[in-house]
């Protein structure tokens, strides 16, 4: 990294008490994918993990917020997964009223334009994709672009939060295929899409859940039909079709051979009668041509 | 006269008499001199004294591993006289693809790979298969299909895969998806593709793909993962694609932005393309372009790899696996070893049972099955059952002492000898490479106060 952790440290604790920074969490009703019972949505229940763990570290100010169908609230699937997120420790939740296939992003839009209240640092945490419906993931990229805010996918952990020359940075860990990682420094305010790699939610109580508040929010708004799910219903999904392997020899012994012969040895190089040192050698220039040794 | 001579045939009735008895000691040779064949190879095909063919059904076929003679009338042997006795036939491969150039396309079909670790995958594969099959329409218009690569070089083996031209803008292969953004907005000025199409990866072209599609005003496809013709369809496509999790199926219209699944399309296996580098591109206003995109700043800077604990990485996810079997006895230094290499530990079942590896690190069919790109089986005889947790390996290494092991079968790279001591050799051997490349960097730290200096003076 090349910054310097104390200085970054320093800055980022004074303005703390000035400037608190200010996360929205936007959370969903999720399926579990078995018994396709309402529950939280995992990813999303990841994100306002991350986002409590920040509250409880450096005084974040947490606010979680969800768009769904209205109507009648008590006692409905969406209130019970919704009391999920309350469970985990957060004391109210805004649920913005949308009729059901009506398209969630110029709502959402709106409500994080208001809730800009200070000129402190500003983070959008969300799963990178719903349990339900479409689920493109692609509302934080229309999201990103109508509010002019960076989005970054597939965040495992936000590490930081400071100020350099009058904006704010958050440097932030990106999960990479293999268990790898990789640190981003991102200009706030800005968007992270997190990854199911991140930190397991924290478990749901059930008394803080009975006592968490759900605020209903009406927007001005005008609510837009999502175009993409009026045109295009989706359908129960259907198993694919597994690949077969395909053979393109020419001839009968080959095509046989392909259908019937079990893999056989690559023939691999076998080094014998070496001394151990030759052997690690020949070994050292494989794993040097892989590219797998640091 | 000596076209006369040419035309009589002369005929050596002891030679043929011995060509027809096979047991006779010079049959061979007689079968030789009757197919006018010089050496010693044996004639398979000659004219006879009556200007037909003759054949020698024996001298057809090969000398199997067993020692039996074997006839193979696929065609494939024919002429491999010479492993009839018992040598090596010539088994060169040969390219039977069939070469493909479009020189004026009517439209281009623009594939993004993912070229993980400047290789294609095979998910770039099947994207390119279906490209190819969006842009050969027969009839009307012919599309070509234009790669667009990031780096430096461009990778190998993309003529095989179906690609006509080829792009590759110099972007550092880091985390930058608003200049890959930009240059993907100049090509689209520049070409106007009609359609886009990328891997549903998540960093990679799901990235960039939906990226592009919002800059576009497009809805995408994404989790594409079949496509119909489709007359009503405006593009003349229609295609299907399978809902985030799993659950559902959207029919609809092939937009001209695609992110498409593995296994979207079979990968084009009889035709090499041309992959040529498109030319008379006005390659200037493109790096103007991504020019522009600096001075605005991008917003996401990428501040480099961060070193993960090996023992961390679940194994399945792991690239890299030191496995242990009963064949270990110094287990520290085994330990010591995949410390050194930076390898998430493996072991076999008995490793495992023996109590010397906890559960979750057994590799197999009880176990996990692993996908790495190197694993190294180190005292580890290679059973079925362990074997089938490694298919999905793309190397093996297998250090064994019994060379005649499955293990060592199934190796790339086997090294024979006691696991102790080529475990301890190669962590003496990276320890010092390493401490090598530190020292480098030791006598370099003028140079980075230099730098510091540089930059604080800017
Ligand atoms: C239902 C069932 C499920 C199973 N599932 C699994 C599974 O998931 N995973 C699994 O691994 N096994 C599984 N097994 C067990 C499997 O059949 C084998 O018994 C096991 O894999 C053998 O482990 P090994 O190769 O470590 O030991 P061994 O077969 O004992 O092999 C030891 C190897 O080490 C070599 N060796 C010995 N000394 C040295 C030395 N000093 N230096 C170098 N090499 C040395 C030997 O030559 C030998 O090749 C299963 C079995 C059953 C019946």
């Amino acid at each position: 990294m090349s910054l310097e952790p104390s200085s970054v440290n320093s800055s980022s604790v004074a303005s703390a008490s000035t400037q608190a920074l200010n996360i929205d969490v936007l959370v969903s009703v999720g399926r579990h994918s078995l018994t396709e019972r309402p529950r939280r949505a995992d990813l999303d229940a990841r994100a306002l993990e991350l986002a409590l763990r920040l509250r409880d570290q450096r005084g974040a100010q947490v606010n979680a917020c969800h768009v769904g169908e209205g109507g009648q609230r008590a006692g409905s699937d969406t209130e019970a997964a919704l009391r999920d997120y309350l469970g985990m420790g957060l004391e109210h939740l805004t649920w913005i009223d949308a009729p059901q296939g009506s398209d969630a992003l110029g709502l959402l839009d709106e409500h994080l334009r208001a809730g800009q209240v200070s000129a402190g640092p500003r983070l959008v945490l969300c799963g990178m994709r719903a349990e339900q419906g479409e689920g493109s993931g692609l509302l934080p990229f229309l999201l990103s672009e109508s509010l002019g805010w960076a989005y970054v996918p597939a965040v495992v952990e936000v590490e930081d939060v400071a100020s350099e020359d009058g904006h704010w940075y958050t440097t932030v860990l990106q999960a990479l295929p293999r268990g790898q990682r990789r640190r981003l420094r991102v200009r706030l305010p800005a968007l992270l899409g997190i990854d199911a790699a991140a930190a397991q939610p924290r478990q749901s109580a059930f008394g803080p859940a009975r006592r968490g508040r759900i605020e209903q929010r009406q927007l001005e708004t005008s609510v837009i039909a999502d175009e993409s799910l009026a045109n295009w219903p989706l359908q129960p999904a259907k198993p694919r079709p597994k690949r077969l392997k395909i053979v393109t020899a020419t001839n009968a012994r080959d095509r046989f051979k392909a259908a019937a012969a079990k893999a056989e040895s690559t023939g691999g190089k076998v080094l014998q009668d070496v001394s151990p040192e030759q052997g690690a050698e020949a070994v050292l220039t494989l794993l040097k041509e892989e590219g797998v040794l640091r | 006269m000596s076209s006369s001579n040419q035309d009589r045939v002369r005929r050596d009735p002891r030679l043929e008499w011995i060509a027809r008895n096979r047991l006779h000691p010079e049959h061979e040779q007689a079968l030789a001199a009757l197919g006018q064949v010089g050496g010693s190879a044996l004639a398979i095909e000659w004219m006879g004294p009556n200007g037909r063919m003759r054949r020698n059904p024996h001298a057809v076929g090969f000398i199997g591993p067993n020692g039996r003679k074997r006839i193979d009338r696929s065609g494939a042997q024919v002429g491999a006289t010479d492993s009839l006795r018992g040598r090596a036939g010539n088994t060169a491969k040969q390219d039977n693809r069939r070469q493909v150039d479009i020189a004026e396309p009517d439209f281009f079909i623009a594939v993004v790979p993912d070229t993980g670790s400047g290789r294609l995958t095979e998910h770039d594969r099947d994207l390119f298969g279906l490209a190819r099959r969006l842009a050969d329409q027969p009839g009307v218009e012919q599309g070509a299909v234009l790669a667009v690569v990031f780096g430096d070089s461009i990778p190998e083996g993309l003529d095989e895969a179906g690609a006509d031209r080829v792009v590759c803008f110099p972007i550092a292969s880091g985390y930058a998806p608003e200049e890959r953004l930009a240059a993907l907005m100049s090509l689209e000025a520049a070409l106007l593709p009609r359609h886009w199409m990328l891997p549903d990866t998540v960093l990679g072209g799901g990235d960039l793909g939906r990226r592009l599609a919002v800059q576009l005003g497009e809805r995408p496809a994404c989790g594409l993962w079949r496509v119909d013709e489709d007359e009503q369809a405006a593009t003349g496509w229609s295609c299907v694609c399978r809902s985030g999790s799993g659950r559902w199926d959207q029919p609809r219209p092939l937009p001209r932005v695609a992110i498409a699944l593995a296994e979207c399309a079979e990968p084009v296996v009889e035709t090499r393309h041309a992959a040529a580098e498109v030319e008379g591109l006005d390659l200037v206003a493109i790096q103007a372009n991504e020019g522009a995109g600096e001075v605005i700043g991008s917003s996401i800077e990428d501040l480099g790899a961060v070193a993960v604990d090996p023992s961390a990485i679940a194994l399945d996810e792991a690239e890299f696996i030191l496995s242990a079997g009963n064949g270990i006895r110094d287990w520290e230094g085994f330990h010591h070893a995949a410390r050194v290499l930076g390898a998430t530990e493996g072991a076999s079942r008995v490793a495992v049972d023996d109590g010397f590896m906890p559960r979750n690190r057994q590799v197999g069919a009880t176990g996990t099955w692993v996908s790495a790109r190197v694993y190294v089986a180190v005292g580890i005889s290679g059973a079925i059952q362990h074997l089938q947790g490694i298919q999905r390996c793309d190397k093996v290494v297998a250090i064994n002492s019994d060379a005649g092991c499955d293990m060592v079968k199934r190796a790339d790279l086997s090294v024979i000898g006691d696991s102790a001591e080529v475990l301890q050799a190669l962590a003496t051997l990276v320890e010092a490479s390493r401490g090598e490349a530190t020292s480098q960097q030791q006598a370099t730290p003028s140079d980075v106060h230099a730098l510091k200096e540089v930059r604080d003076v800017a």
